[in-house]
C-alpha cells in the first residue's frame, strides 16, 4: 500500500492538472461563442453566392468553362483544414485519418492549413505542395485569397486535375464531421436543394466573363466556409475534451482522498495498538 | 406600387448592409449602374469602386466602398456581393494611403513582383480613398 505522503502528492499533482484543464475548457467556451456567431454571419454570403452560381449553371446548359472541366487525370491535390493546437480530443487525428484513406486513391499532394495537419504530414513524409499556413486564431479571409489563387494558377498549369476540400463540419459542440469536398472542377455542392425556376437573367458582361468572377469568389466561400467552420469546431472539441478531463481528475481525485482516509486511519490504528501493546507489555 | 426594394450588401465575414432602399449605383465591370425597384433579373460582375444608395427619393446618398464582386437582382431583392466593404465613415485613409504606396514601390522597384496583385491592391486602396472622396 502506498504511503499517506505519496497519495498526498498524487492528490496535489491531479489537483493543479485540473486548474489547468478547467482554465483550458472556461477558454473554449468562452472564445466558441464568438466562433459560432462567425459560422452564422459567413453564411449569407456562400449561400447567396451559390444561389447565383446555380441559376447561372441552370439557365445555359451551353457554358464552357476550363475551371468546370473534369479532366481525365488521376492527380489530386488536398486542402485540408485543421487546427493550429492540439487537446481538443480527436478532432485533428479524425480530419487527417478521413484525408490519407481517401487519398489512397489518388497521386496526391497535400496542402495543409492548421499546423497540426502539416506536422502530421511532415512527419508521415507526405508530399505537401508548399510549407502550408498558420490557421490563425481568427479565420482570415485574405490568406484564403491567396490560397485559393494560387490554387486555380496551378490547376490551371495542370499540376494537378482535381482538388479536394478537407474540413470539420461543424454540428455542435459534441460533434464535428470530417468532410470531403471536391471544389476543383468546381461543382455546386448540394445544387438540388437549390431553387432554380427564375426567369432568365441578364448578364452583363457575358455569362462567361461573369463566371470568370464568380468562380473564383465561389471557391474562396467555401474555404471560407472550411475555415470558419474548423474554427468553431477546435473549440467546441477542446471544450468537451478538457470538460471530461475535469471529471476524470475529480474522480481520481475522490478515489484518491478516501485512499488517503484509510490509509491514515490505518496509520493511527497501528499506533494505538503499538501503545496498548507496549503498555499491555509494562504491566 | 411600392418604390423601394431589399438590398444587402454581403461579404464574405459578415452583412454590412441590410435595408429596404430607393436606389443603388453599383460600379459594374461594364460601367457604373443604377437599380431601382423592379429592375429586371440581372447579374454582373463588380470592380473596385464606390457603392452609393439611396434610402429615399429626397436624401442624399451613403458611399460604401467595394473592392470588386456581384451584384444579383431578382425580384426586387437585390444581392451585392464583395470581397470587403466599408461605409465612408469608417475607412481608414492613412491605411489606404499607405497601402496605395506600398504597391506603387512594388511596381516601381521590384523586376519580379506580382504585377496582376499589386495592380488590384491599388485599385482596392483607390476604391476606398475615392469613396472618403479624398483629394490628392
Amino acid at each position: 500500500m502506498q504511503s499517506v505522503l505519496d497519495i498526498k502528492r498524487r492528490i496535489r499533482s491531479i489537483k493543479s492538472t485540473e486548474k489547468i484543464t478547467r482554465a483550458m475548457k472556461m477558454v473554449a467556451a468562452a472564445k466558441l461563442k464568438s466562433a459560432e456567431s462567425l459560422v452564422k454571419e459567413s453564411r449569407p454570403y456562400s449561400d447567396t453566392i451559390k444561389e447565383v452560381f446555380a441559376n447561372i449553371m441552370a439557365h445555359s446548359d451551353t457554358i464552357k468553362h476550363p475551371l468546370l472541366e473534369v479532366r481525365e487525370g488521376n492527380k489530386a491535390c488536398y486542402v485540408v483544414i485543421t487546427a493550429d493546437r492540439g487537446l481538443a480530443g480527436g478532432f485533428n487525428t479524425n480530419i487527417m485519418r478521413t484525408t490519407i484513406d481517401h487519398s489512397t486513391k489518388h497521386d496526391s499532394v497535400f496542402l495543409p492549413i492548421g499546423k497540426k495537419g502539416r506536422d502530421y504530414l511532415l512527419f508521415r513524409g507526405y508530399n505537401l505542395l508548399n510549407k502550408g499556413y498558420l490557421a490563425g486564431d481568427k479565420p482570415d479571409v485574405s490568406l484564403v485569397q491567396n490560397v485559393v489563387l494560387d490554387l486555380i494558377n496551378r490547376y490551371e498549369k495542370e499540376e494537378f486535375d482535381i482538388v479536394y476540400l478537407v474540413y470539420s463540419r461543424y454540428i455542435s459542440p459534441l460533434s464535428q464531421v470530417p468532410q470531403i469536398q471536391r471544389i476543383l472542377p468546381a461543382e455546386l455542392a448540394n445544387g438540388n436543394n437549390i431553387e432554380t425556376k427564375y426567369a432568365q437573367h441578364i448578364y452583363e458582361p457575358s455569362a462567361d466573363n461573369l463566371l470568370d468572377n464568380l468562380i473564383p469568389r465561389y471557391l474562396i466561400s467555401q474555404v471560407y466556409k472550411g475555415l470558419v467552420e474548423n474554427h468553431a469546431g477546435e473549440l467546441g472539441a477542446r471544450m468537451t475534451a478538457m470538460e471530461n478531463a475535469t471529471k476524470n481528475a475529480d474522480e481520481m481525485i475522490a478515489s484518491l482522498t478516501l485512499q488517503y482516509n484509510r490509509a491514515r486511519q490505518a496509520a493511527i490504528t497501528q499506533e494505538i495498538t503499538e501503545i496498548v501493546g507496549g503498555a499491555e507489555a509494562l504491566s | 406600387m411600392a418604390r423601394s426594394f431589399r438590398l444587402r450588401v454581403v461579404t464574405p465575414t459578415k452583412v454590412v448592409f441590410d435595408e429596404e432602399v430607393e436606389m443603388v449605383i453599383a460600379p459594374g465591370v461594364a460601367g457604373e449602374l443604377a437599380i431601382m425597384a423592379h429592375h429586371i433579373a440581372l447579374a454582373t460582375a463588380l470592380k473596385p469602386g464606390v457603392i452609393k444608395i439611396r434610402k429615399k427619393e429626397d436624401e442624399s446618398f451613403e458611399r460604401l466602398s467595394c473592392t470588386g464582386g456581384f451584384l444579383h437582382v431578382l425580384n426586387n431583392d437585390v444581392q451585392l456581393l464583395t470581397d470587403a466593404s466599408e461605409f465612408a465613415s469608417e475607412i481608414d485613409v492613412g491605411r489606404a494611403l499607405k497601402a496605395r504606396q506600398r504597391a506603387e514601390e512594388r511596381l516601381m522597384h521590384d523586376d519580379d513582383v506580382d504585377v496582376m496583385r499589386a495592380k488590384l491592391a491599388i485599385q482596392r486602396a483607390l476604391a476606398r480613398l475615392k469613396t472618403v472622396e479624398y483629394e490628392g
